[in-house]
C-alpha cells in the first residue's frame, strides 16, 4: 500500500526543511542516506521512480558548479570549503525532491485539493511532474529518433532531442488539464476514483517528519547543534546525536515499503 | 593547518606573558610606515594590536588574519569569510551563522584619522586598509553606528606609537631601534593605562635581528606564524609588549584559539552518522535489489 498524497508532501515539506536549516555535512549526508532509503522502499515504477537517480546527478552537478563560483571571489580553502558546505545543503534539497517525485504520484496530489483551488493545484501538480515527464519524454524521443535512424550522440544533434520534448511537453499538459476537466474535475464533483486511505503509516509519516523538521529548525534558533559549523578557520563540524536521531526520522516513511502496484 | 599555527603562537605568546621577568623588554616600537591599527572591543576589554601590512595594502578581514598570524587573535569567519562571528572568543564561536546571537554582533567601525571612529556602512571584505589607518570591531547590539557601542577613542599612535610623545622608550621615527633596552611602560602612557586595555605593539621589521634574551619558543613560533606571502621575518617577534605594567593575563587566555585543541578529531556522534548512513544504505540496496526484477517492465503509458 503507497503512502496517502498529502503525507508524502509532508515528508518532503519536513525534509526539505531539514536540508534548508543546516550545512553541516554529516546531516546533510544522513538526510541523503534518510531519503535513498525511503526511495527505495516507496519506488513508483516506471520514468517516475528514475526521478530519483536523475536528481542525484543534478545534486552532484549543483555542488560542483557551487564550489566552481568561487572562483568569481577570493580563492582559499575557507571559501572553497565554504561553497562546498552550500553546494551540499542545495545538493541535498534536490535529492529531497527527487526523492519526492519517484514515490509520490502529483496527481494523487492534485485530486486533494479543495475544488476551488483546483487550476493552481493544477498548476503546481504539472510543474511538480516535469521532471518525470520529461524524463518520459526524452526516453519516448530517443527511441523514436533511433527508430529514424538519427544518432543522439553528439552537440549538433541536441535540437533534434530538445524541441520535440519541449514540444510534447506542452502538449502533454495541455491534455492533460483537458482531460481533468472532462472528468469532472474543478466542476463541483470531487473524484472518488480510488481513495487513498489515511492510515496508521501516513500518520506516522507526518508525526516523524514534523518532529524531525522541528528538532532542526528549534536547533537553528537556539544555534545548538553545529547546523553550520564554521569555515574560517575550518574546525571539524559537530553533530549532536538529538539531531541525529531527529534526521533519522526523516527514513520512517521507508519502513512501510508499498509493494509495487502501479499507483 | 593555520589552526595549529594560530595555537602554536597562543602558546607562546601565554608562555611569554607567563615570563615577564625572562622576557622582560618592552617592545621597541613600530615606528614602521607599514602598519595598521586594529582595535578589537568585546564588550568587556580592549585589545589593540599593531598590524604590519606587509607591503601594499589588505582587506579589513585579511587585517585580522595577520592580527592573528603576528599576535594569535583568535577570529572565527562566516558566510565565506565575509562576515566576523567571533573576535578573541567572544561572539558566535562554534557556527558560520555570525548573526546567530542577533541583537549582538560585531560592528566594524573605520577610524577617522584623529582618533574618532566613523561607522562602515560595508563589510570588512569590500574595505582596503592602508599602512597607519585604523580600524576598529565592537562587539554589542545596535543596528548602526547611532546606537552600536564604539571602541574607546582610538589614534593610529596610540597603538603603533610612531611619535611616541613621552620619549621614554628612546625609540623614534624611522631609524632602526634595538629591541631590547627600552624603558618598561614609557611608550604606554597613551592607550595602554586605560583599565581592562591589552595593547600588542608589532616589532619593527627593520629592526635588529637576534636578540638572544627572547624566548626560544616564541622565536620558534614566530616562524610558524608568518603571514602567507612570506615577507621576511621581523627577528624579534616575541616583544609583544607584555610588560609587567600593562600585562593583562585575561587577555591572553582570551586570546587563545577557541577551542582548537579540544576540536579535533571525529567524535562518536560523527560515527553514530556513519552507522546510521551504512545501515540506511545497505537497507535500501537490498530493498532495492529485491524490487529491481518487477519494475524493469519498461515505460508505462502516459498518465492521462
Amino acid at each position: 500500500m503507497s503512502l496517502h498524497p498529502a503525507a508524502w508532501i509532508s515528508w518532503a515539506g519536513c525534509a526539505a526543511l531539514v536540508a534548508f536549516s543546516s550545512t553541516n555535512p554529516f546531516y546533510l549526508v544522513l538526510l541523503v542516506a534518510a531519503c535513498w532509503f525511503v526511495y527505495s522502499g516507496h519506488r513508483l515504477p516506471g520514468p517516475a521512480g528514475r526521478s530519483f537517480r536523475i536528481f542525484l546527478l543534478f545534486a552532484l552537478a549543483a555542488v560542483t558548479i557551487r564550489t566552481a563560483l568561487v572562483l568569481f571571489d577570493t580563492v582559499n580553502l575557507p571559501t572553497i570549503y565554504y561553497s562546498a558546505l552550500e553546494g551540499a545543503r542545495l545538493g541535498a534539497l534536490l535529492v529531497v525532491f527527487g526523492t519526492f517525485n519517484s514515490v509520490a504520484d502529483p496527481f494523487g496530489i492534485l485530486r486533494l485539493a479543495p475544488r476551488r483551488f483546483h487550476e493552481p493545484a493544477l498548476a503546481a501538480a504539472l510543474a511538480l511532474s516535469i521532471a518525470p515527464r520529461t524524463i518520459d519524454a526524452v526516453g519516448r524521443v530517443r527511441e523514436a529518433q533511433a527508430l529514424r535512424g538519427i544518432s543522439l550522440s553528439r552537440w549538433r544533434s541536441l535540437p533534434a532531442l530538445a524541441v520535440p520534448i519541449l514540444e510534447s511537453g506542452m502538449e502533454e499538459a495541455v491534455t492533460l488539464a483537458e482531460s481533468m476537466d472532462s472528468r469532472g474535475h474543478g466542476r463541483g464533483r470531487r473524484s472518488r476514483y480510488r481513495p487513498q486511505a489515511w492510515n496508521m503509516a501516513a500518520r506516522v509519516t507526518v508525526v516523524a517528519g514534523a518532529i524531525a523538521a522541528g528538532a532542526y529548525v528549534v536547533a537553528g534558533m537556539l544555534g545548538e547543534g553545529m547546523l553550520n559549523p564554521p569555515t574560517d578557520p575550518i574546525v571539524w563540524p559537530q553533530v549532536s546525536l538529538a539531531l541525529v536521531a531527529a534526521g533519522l526520522l526523516v527514513a520512517v516513511p521507508g519502513l512501510f515499503p508499498s509493494r509495487g502496484e502501479p499507483s | 593547518m593555520r589552526r595549529f599555527r594560530a595555537f602554536a603562537v597562543s602558546l607562546s605568546l601565554a608562555a611569554a606573558g607567563l615570563m615577564p621577568v625572562t622576557v622582560g623588554q618592552q617592545a621597541a616600537c613600530a615606528a614602521t610606515a607599514d602598519s595598521a591599527a586594529l582595535v578589537v572591543d568585546t564588550g568587556g576589554s580592549v585589545t589593540d594590536y599593531c598590524v604590519e601590512l606587509g607591503g601594499g595594502s589588505v582587506s579589513g578581514i585579511d587585517l585580522i588574519k595577520l592580527a592573528s598570524q603576528q599576535y594569535g587573535m583568535s577570529y572565527n569567519l562566516g558566510f565565506g569569510g565575509k562576515a566576523v562571528c567571533a573576535l578573541n572568543g567572544i561572539g558566535v564561536t562554534d557556527s558560520g551563522d555570525c548573526f546567530a546571537s542577533f541583537p549582538d554582533y560585531w560592528g566594524y567601525w573605520i577610524g577617522d584619522g584623529s582618533g574618532g571612529w566613523l561607522w562602515s556602512s560595508v563589510g570588512g571584505d569590500s574595505v582596503t586598509v592602508e599602512a597607519g589607518d585604523v580600524q576598529g570591531w565592537s562587539y554589542g547590539s545596535g543596528k548602526d553606528g547611532s546606537t552600536h557601542p564604539q571602541p574607546p577613542a582610538t589614534a593610529y599612535e596610540d597603538v603603533c606609537r610612531v611619535k611616541d610623545a613621552s620619549g621614554g622608550s628612546g625609540s623614534k621615527d624611522g631609524g632602526p631601534k634595538e629591541a631590547g633596552g627600552s624603558g618598561t611602560g614609557g611608550s604606554k602612557d597613551t592607550a595602554a593605562n586605560q583599565p581592562g586595555r591589552t595593547d600588542h605593539a608589532a616589532q619593527d621589521p627593520a629592526g635588529t635581528s637576534g636578540n638572544s634574551t627572547n624566548g626560544n619558543g616564541s622565536d620558534g613560533a614566530s616562524g610558524d606564524g608568518r603571514p602567507r606571502d612570506g615577507e621576511p621575518t621581523p627577528a624579534a617577534r616575541a616583544t609583544e609588549a607584555a610588560t609587567a605594567a600593562s600585562f593583562d593575563p585575561s587577555a591572553v587566555v582570551l586570546a587563545a584559539p577557541n577551542g582548537s585543541g579540544s576540536r579535533d578529531g571525529p567524535p562518536a556522534a560523527g560515527f553514530a552518522v556513519l552507522l546510521a548512513v551504512l545501515v540506511l544504505g545497505m537497507a535500501g540496496a537490498y530493498m532495492t535489489r529485491g524490487r529491481g526484477a518487477r519494475h524493469r517492465a519498461g515505460h508505462t503509458s502516459p498518465r492521462v
